[in-house]
Order: C-alpha cells, then structure tokens, then sequence
C-alpha cells in the first residue's frame, strides 16, 4: 500500500469510529455487534492491524499508533454505552422488582402464654430461688389424700368449705392443691422443700367472680425448728416479690384443718380500707404429721397457698375470675405481661 | 352471722365508736366482716366466722374474742334467779348418747305476752309468738339454740331417740321434709315433734293462742346433726352451731335469759311450773400444758412476759391451773372442748388474741441452690417456643363435659360416651362429666371467637385428660401415664399439650391461604419442630380416631408406641356444634415426650461429595407416603445417607399421586460413582416395586 492509501484508509477508519461514537446504542446487543464488528477477532480494527505486516518503514509505526489510538477510543466509547446501557436496565428491572413493604407483613401470628401461666411460672422463678422443687399432683383424688389425710374427718364441716365433686367412682376431683402435700408428706422425707400448683375443683354454681375449676398454687416446708415468724417471713418475701415492695400487706386469723396456727394473707386494695385476702398459710397441724409417721416434737411444717386465678386477674387488671377464663383472643392475644 | 353492733356493746365497752375501726379489729381477729349494713343508724355487720368455731356464732363469742383482744371485761347478760326445782308436767327420756344433755323448762304464759323492746330493736317486729323471739335473741347473745313446743300439743312424752325408718316431717317453715333413717328427733308418743339440732315441726310449734310451753335447750351429737341435716338439704342457725359444737355449759343459763326476759316483758306474769335437765355426764374437764417459750419462738417475741400470755387466755375463757417458767396448765373453756385439744392450739390462741400482726417476722435461711425443673416443666419450656413462636394463643378450657357433650362423642363412636368418668353430685348440668378429650371446649372457643368476626385462631392447652381406656389408642399405663398412673383399674390422667387452629396459618395480604389440608400439613409440621426440638423421633400413621375426619388424620408414633395424634375434627362434631368451622387439631402426650426426650449427639459431616437424586413415585390417593418413606429407609442402602418427601402433587385425572422423594448418598471415605448410585437407585425401585407394586412416574 502506498502511503496516500494508508492516509486515506485511516481517515476513512476514523471518520467511520469517530460516526460510531456519535451514536447512542438502543440496546447491549445492538452494541455487543458493533464491538464484534470492531474489536472483533475478524473485526475491523484487526483487519486494519493485519494490513501492518505490508507497510514499511516509519510509516508503519504511525500507522499503527493510529489503529491503536482509535482501537481504545472505540473501546472506551463502547465500554461507557454499555455502562449507560445496563445502568437503564437495571432501573428498569429494579423498578419492575417492586414490593410494596407498605403491605402488612405475613407472620404467624403472636403466640401467648395464658394469664394463669405467666403467675404460675413468676413464682415458680421465686420459690425455685428459695430451694422448693416443684411437683405435680393427680387431679381426681382419693378421699384419703384430700380430706382425711389432712386432718378434715368425714362429716366434719369443714367439708362444706370445699363443695366436692364426686365421681361415680368414689373419687374426688381435688378441691385444693394440698392433696399433693398428703401425697408427699407420705413419703417421709425431711427436710423437704416442694411447691405445687395447678386446676382445682369445687362444686358450685359459677357466676362472674365463682368457677367450678380455678388454680392454686402451694408449698410446704418440713425442717426441725420451723417458727409462725419463718412462716410470715417467707410469704412476706414472696408477696412483695409478686406484688411490688410497697405494698401493704396484714395477717388475720384463719381455719384450715390441716394447719395449727392458720393464718391468712392480706394485701391492701385500692381503696384505703379494703383488704384482699392473697393466701392462707399455717403451721402444718401436728396430726397431719403424726398421720405420715413424724414425730411433731421434732419436725415441723409451714404451708402456704395463693389463688393463682385471682392472682392473675389483679396482675392483668381482669375485673371478674371468669375473664380469666374467658377465650376472647382479642383479650388473650393482647395481654402484656 | 348477723351481729348488731349494739348488742355487741351491750357485751363490751368498746374503745372507740367507729365502725371503720372495729371493722379492722374483728377482721383481724379472725371475724372477718363481709359486709355493713346501717338501717335507722343501727349498723350490722354481716362477719365470716372461722369454720371450726360455734362459739363464734353469738354476740358473746364475739365479745370474748374482742375482750381478749383489748384486755376488757365482758358485761354479762342477767340471768334471773334460778330455776324451778318443780318438774315438768310430762316424762322425758333421754334414749341416746348422741344427746349428752337436754333439759326443758315449762311456762306458763299469759294471755298476752307482749314483744320484747331490746329484742324487737335488735330482730325487727315479728308475727311468731314473742317467746319464740325471745329464743332467737337468746341464742344470737348466748349461742345455745333452743326449741319452744306447745305443751298442748304435745301427746304424753317426750323422748330423745333416734328412728329406724326415713319420716315424713312438715317443719317450722311449712315444707314438707324427710327425715332420715338413723337421724335423731324429739318425739311424743304418737310423733316427731322436732328434728334434733336442726328444725322443729309445724304439728307442735307455738303459735300466738299458746299459753303453755316447754322450752328446749340441748345438745346433740355434731356429726349426727350434720349428717341429718344434709340430708334433709337444710341449714338452720341451729344446726350450724349443733354441727360445730354446741357448749354443755350454756344450756341451763341460755334458759334462764329467757325465762328473765320474758318475766320483764311480762310484768312477772310468766311462770316456771317445771324444770327438767337430764346429764349423761358432768363436762369434761381437759388440761393442757403449755411451754411459754413455744410461743416466745414461734411469734419471734423473746420478751413476751408469761403474764401477758395468761392474762390473754384467761380473757378467753381459760383457767390457769398451774404455772412456772416452762410450764403453763390450762383448763379449757366449756365453749372450746370442740376445737381445743393440745399445745399447737394454744399457740394460736395467743397468737390471735396478741394480733398476728405483732409477731415479728422472720426471713429463713435458705440455701442457695436451684432445683431441677420436673420433667413436664422441662418438656414446656422446650417447646413454647415453637408453639408460641408459630402464633399459638394459651387457652384454658373446662374440664367438664355436659351429657350433650358426651352424647356427641357417643355419636362418633357407640360406647365413647360411657367411657367417661361422670359426677354423680354436679349442681350444674354442664359438669356431668369429666373429660377424656379437650377438643369440644377447645373448638367451641375457636368458634366463639369466629362468631366474632375474628377468622384465624390458633389455641393451644395444657389440659389434663381423665382416661384408661385408651380411646384413642393411647396405652396410659405403657405410654402416655399421666400423673395419676393406671393401678388397678382406675382411671389414669393424661397430660397433653392440645394445639387446635382454623382458618390461616398465616397473618398477611399476600398468598395466605386457608386450604386447610396445606395448613394441616402446617399443623403437622410444628409437631415435627416440637419433637426434633425435643429430639423425639416420630412417625406419623395411619389412623382411626373417631373424633378426628376419617380422611384427615394419623397418629403419631415415637418407637410403635402412640405419643398423639393430628387431624382435621369430625365435620359431625362441628355440625352438631353449629361451628362455622371445622378445626384442626393436633395433641402430644408430655409425659411421653418427656421419656422420650434425648440429647442429639454430635453429627460427623463427610468430606467428600453427596449426590442428590429425587424420584418420583406414583402412588395411590390413600396409599401413605410415609410407608414408602419407611421401607426406603429401613432398606438400609449402602451409601443412601438420608430420604425425605420433597414434593407432592395430584394432576387432574390421573390415578396416582406424584410424591418425590429425594435420595442422598454420601460415603464417608471416597467419593461416590454415578454408576454405584445408579445401581442403588435400581435395587431402591426393585423393592418398592416388590413391596408396594409402586415405580417411577413423569
């Protein structure tokens, strides 16, 4: 080649690349065959770089320089469309992606413990602190464990305190928690620390604040040298622990066949005045030990139970016992513990 | 019982004439005051008594308490002078040592005895005869309940026995009662004329022409009162304080009150022409040694003086026998033979009368040591997050079941209702049985809910489950004991966690759906999390439990033995119930999973490569997929690492379902050939082929 036909050749390459580089690409593949065209193994620049081997002297040096010049121009152009190019896209496909996170979000919902538990399972965290391993009882009971053991003889009134229902069967549904106390006591450990809780049953008719199935929860202690004073100290410490520091709280007399002394527990109400009775407790009668084989002049008891059902009305601010075991979701499902 | 406040004052001089305070101080006295009622500014008080106390249940056990209390004297009532020596103008016979004492006096009345003014102010105008007010007021101020008959009534006699036959009894309030066989009554020689302790009858009772009487005041066995009582289906003032014990000592006095107030009344018009008092044996006289120092330690009072103790039991009525630095010896009050038998009581006499609020509290020393949960509380803390974390609401439902409710379990499958444990004594009808089953009262509260505009509701419940029948196919004994474990024969109690659900699993706008054999399998799936959680292995079967739908249930097996089940309830269940849906229910025994329970060991992952091949199997519309699984697994292949179901489909109009299940191989030392796969796979097919006559679709 001569050297006016290289000039004109590369003129006529330039002003080829330079028209390329004026133009905006519609789409990647568009641009993908212009780069093949090009920079291609058989595109043109390559061609240009083949024609090298025919030119001679300085010229093929310039000529070169040239082809390499425009190649990197090209390159350069091509690389920023496609940059151009797949940054559209990518809006566009982004765009396409859309989720509306304004939606409510898909869950399964929001399980809740009941009322009952969340009391039952703050004071186990309190009475497992102070050592008391927690047990279970059966609910249908024998008359054995519910009354006799416990120093409540049959025909004694004191049956009329707890309506009892009973089975066909001869067995009775526990009408308190304490039936457990009998069927431990039986096994004549000492020292013996154990708490229990759970449904309980009395026979009567229900209305808002009297259910025939409710919960309790109880303890005994059985050491050598236990006092009335421990006892009261010890629910002093768990009812401030449930109820808050500053609440007040007085003990009156009571009758439980199967404690000597008995005592209830009272917290202050909301009206100066009112008090509400939170628990019964006593020294375990002596003969209720003597029944499981203690010696009492050795070995003595406290025990103490609450009302978790009431309990758990106060604490979630239910007004009657039987919102307590009333089903509403829209009340179960949002109570905050 | 109804004390006025003013015959209580008549007893006791009061500190203070608030009632605020002597509200508080019967409160803290044991009396408990449930109510105050203040009518022409005359304030009674509605109080509580303790259960074990018949001397509570008059003004003067209520003034003897408050006199200890404050250290006062009590005002006695006046008596009168003493009675008739003269007898009375029938024969008495005490024929039973259930009435340790009974004694009548006889009046004479005149032509009119005016009302009373302290007892029409305190009991209101009455129209009874004013004698038999004047009993009512005697016994509210001195406790001893007593009887007035009208002597002409009376045919000849009267006798204190029991009776051999149940009798036919028209009473004092105008009803008509039996009286149990074995039951005491005063009788004449042709009728009962009272029930003993508990009601006269109307064919004796004195009436406004009455002029001659025979007042009754005894006392009767407290066991045969309240067995009579009972069944009789009556509670009379009488027979609460006969049933607690009546005090011996207050018979004669009682009578006397009421022979004074009716000689006041009446201008000493009233006479006593005869007097009769018939004594099995003088009143026990009990002593009781108490050691001060007890109660110094159990009240944490060291410097509780000796004298202050026994000025307070005296205050009550004890007498101070003897005494020294260790030993007091008490005699016991007439009015406590009842309920005061040993040292313990006498603590809590002190202690009550100091005011318990004096003991000094004392914390216990408690040794820092945290128990182990049970293994139910172990086996609900692992799965509460799984419940409660798929959206799980805590219910508690009744354990009782109405007669409908087990006629409708009945209705499901013949002799289910019979199996449960009934209540022989319910007052409600809705408590006639005990329940084998939570789902009725589980799925009644997910419809009261729907019925409320909500649409999905999950519940779950800890319920106790009262059976040892097997019902459902649950060995209790073997597999799902409860607490009460099933010897000999009786009825063992299941404790399950119930999970129960309609509508949604899921809360949201976008694909939720309530195709409910896609959420069953949801339902299922928490199961599967709650057991591996647990690291309790399951199968779930095939199953015929007869309150879940036939198609849509299975039970579930850890080792062969039934640990629950899961499924879709009988649509007869909701239909009957009016639901407007049907739930789904699934139910794991915690004392199975609790023995079940166990600690995953570590997992040795291979180095080298596992290949992952799915097949799919055509298999039929009831054929379970399970069992496939199982003989795959159980084939024990070499190099065949696990075998899950990884999808399920049915195309319209054909036979079989398309399960695939994906096959994973993996060696430990090498890594696998295709062609060793291949063959695996060949010999997989083989057998299934063989066994289930199922193969390869698609």
């Amino acid at each position: 080649m001569t050297a006016s036909l290289n000039e004109h050749y590369l003129t006529s390459l330039s002003q080829a690349v330079e028209a390329i580089q004026t133009r905006q690409f519609a789409s990647l593949a568009e641009l993908e065959d212009t780069r093949r065209l090009w920079l291609g193994k058989s595109g043109k620049i390559k061609e240009a770089f083949r024609l090298l081997k025919e030119i001679g002297g300085p010229e093929r040096a310039a000529f070169a320089a040239q082809l390499n010049s425009l190649q990197v121009n090209l390159e350069s152009f091509l690389r920023a469309e496609e940059e151009r190019l797949s940054a559209a896209a990518e809006a566009i496909q982004l765009a396409n992606e859309f989720v509306d996170l304004t939606l409510p979000g898909t869950h399964p919902g929001f399980g809740k413990l009941h009322p009952i538990t969340h009391v039952e399972r703050h004071i186990d965290d309190i009475l497992r602190q102070c050592g008391f391993k927690i047990v279970y009882g059966p609910e249908l009971e024998t008359e054995f464990y519910c009354f006799d053991a416990l120093n409540i003889p049959k025909h004694h009134p004191a049956r009329d305190m707890q309506d009892t229902f009973f089975t066909e069967d001869g067995l009775v549904l526990r009408t308190h928690t304490t039936s457990v106390q009998a069927r431990i006591l039986e096994k004549r450990e000492c020292p013996l620390k154990i708490a229990s809780r759970g449904r309980v049953y009395r026979n009567e008719t229900e209305d808002a604040d009297h259910r025939a199935i409710f919960h309790q929860y109880e303890l005994i202690w059985l050491d050598s040298g236990l006092t009335l004073a421990q006892l009261m100290g010890l629910i002093t410490f768990i009812l401030r622990e449930l109820y808050g520091k500053r609440k007040k709280i007085r003990f009156v007399p009571k009758f439980y066949p199967y404690t000597e002394p008995s005592i209830g527990a009272q917290i202050e109400g909301t009206t100066a005045g009112e008090w509400a009775t939170v628990a019964g407790a006593g020294m375990i009668h002596p003969k209720v030990l003597e029944g499981f084989g203690y010696d009492p002049k050795k070995v003595s008891g406290i025990a103490f139970g609450l009302g978790t059902s009431r309990l758990a009305a106060q604490s979630f601010d239910l007004p009657h016992l039987r919102d307590v075991y009333a089903h509403d979701m829209r009340i179960l499902g949002g109570l905050v513990a | 019982m109804k004390l006025p406040v003013a015959l209580l004052k008549s007893f006791i001089e009061l500190p203070s004439d608030s009632l605020e305070e002597l509200r508080a101080l019967l409160d803290e006295s044991g009396l408990e005051v449930k109510n105050v009622e203040i009518t022409n500014e005359k304030a009674i008080f509605t109080i509580e008594t303790l259960a074990n106390r018949a001397d509570h249940a008059s003004v003067l056990g209520v003034a003897r308490e408050l006199a200890s209390r404050l250290a006062l004297s009590l005002k006695s009532p006046q008596l009168g002078i003493a009675l008739t020596e003269a007898k009375v103008s029938l024969p008495v016979r005490r024929n039973t040592p259930l009435c340790p004492r009974y004694a009548l006096l006889e009046l004479l009345l005149p032509d009119i005895l005016p009302a009373h003014p302290d007892v029409e102010a305190i009991l209101g105008a009455s129209e009874r005869h004013s004698l038999v007010d004047i009993a009512n007021y005697v016994q509210l101020e001195l406790g001893q309940p007593m009887h007035v008959f009208d002597r002409d009534k009376i045919d000849g006699e009267i006798s204190v026995a029991g009776i051999e036959q149940d009798q036919e009894i028209i009473a004092l309030d105008g009803k008509s009662y039996t009286v149990p066989s074995g039951a005491l009554v005063i009788r004449d020689r042709v009728k009962v004329v009272a029930v003993a302790g508990v009601i006269g009858c109307a064919n004796s009772m004195a009436d406004t022409s009455t002029r001659r009487v025979l007042v009754e005041s005894a006392t009767f066995d407290p066991i045969k009162v309240r067995l009579t009582a009972r069944a009789m289906g009556l509670a009379t003032d009488a027979s609460f304080i006969f049933e607690r014990g009546s005090d011996r000592e207050m018979i004669v006095p009682a009578l006397r009150r009421l022979f004074f107030l009716a000689k006041q009344v009446s201008g000493g018009n009233v006479k006593d022409v005869g007097f009769i008092n018939l004594e099995a044996a003088p009143t026990e006289r009990r002593l009781i040694t108490v050691d001060p120092r007890n109660i110094r330690k159990h009240t944490n009072l060291p410097r509780l003086a000796d004298a202050e103790i026994t000025t307070r039991l005296k205050h009550l009525g004890f007498g101070l026998e003897k005494a020294s630095p260790t030993e007091l010896l008490v005699s016991v009050p007439s009015w406590r033979l009842w309920d005061i038998t040993r040292e313990e009581d006498m603590v809590e006499e002190v202690v009550r009368t100091l005011g318990l609020n004096r003991v000094k509290a004392l914390l216990p020393s408690m040794e820092p040591s945290i128990p182990e949960l049970s293994p139910i509380d172990a086996v609900k803390v692992g799965i509460e997050p799984y419940v409660l974390g798929a959206g799980f609401v805590e219910v508690i439902t009744s354990g009782f079941y109405a007669e409908r409710d087990i006629q409708l379990l009945d209705s499901l499958q013949p002799g289910l209702g019979g199996k449960h444990i009934r209540i022989k004594n319910a007052i409600e009808q809705d408590h006639s049985g005990i329940r084998i089953t939570p789902i009725l009262h589980m799925g009644d509260a997910i419809n009261w809910n729907v019925a409320r505009g909500l649409s999905d509701i999950k519940i779950f419940e800890y319920p106790v489950l009262f059976t040892n029948f097997g019902e459902f196919g649950e060995n209790p004994k073997n597999g799902g004991g409860g607490d009460r474990p099933n010897n000999d024969g009786e009825p063992a109690e299941r404790a399950v966690i119930a999970m129960m659900m309609a509508g949604a699993w899921e809360r949201g706008c976008l694909g939720i759906t309530d195709d409910s054999a896609a959420t069953t399998l949801k339902l299922k799936g928490l199961v599967e999390s709650i057991c591996e959680a647990l690291g309790v292995e399951i199968t779930v079967v095939t199953s015929k439990i007869p309150v879940l739908h036939p198609g849509i249930q299975g039970r579930i097996l850890h080792k062969r033995k039934h640990i629950g089940f899961i499924g879709q309830l009988h649509p007869r269940i909701a239909d009957r119930r009016k639901w407007k849906r049907t739930p789904i229910y699934a139910e794991l025994d915690l004392h199975s999973l609790a023995a079940a329970r166990s600690k995953r060991g570590a997992v040795t992952v291979s180095q080298y490569p596992e290949v992952r091949r799915d097949i799919t199997l055509g298999i039929g519309a009831t054929y379970s997929a399970a069992r496939v699984l199982k003989t795959i697994r159980d084939l024990e292949l070499a190099a065949l690492r696990d075998c899950e179901i990884v999808s399920h489909f049915v195309k319209e109009g054909e036979p079989l379902r398309r399960v695939t299940y994906r096959l994973t191989f993996q060696d430990s030392h090498r890594t696998l050939a295709k062609e060793e796969v291949d063959a695996t796979i060949e010999v997989l097919l083989a057998n299934l082929s063989d066994k289930h006559q199922i193969a390869m679709v698609g």
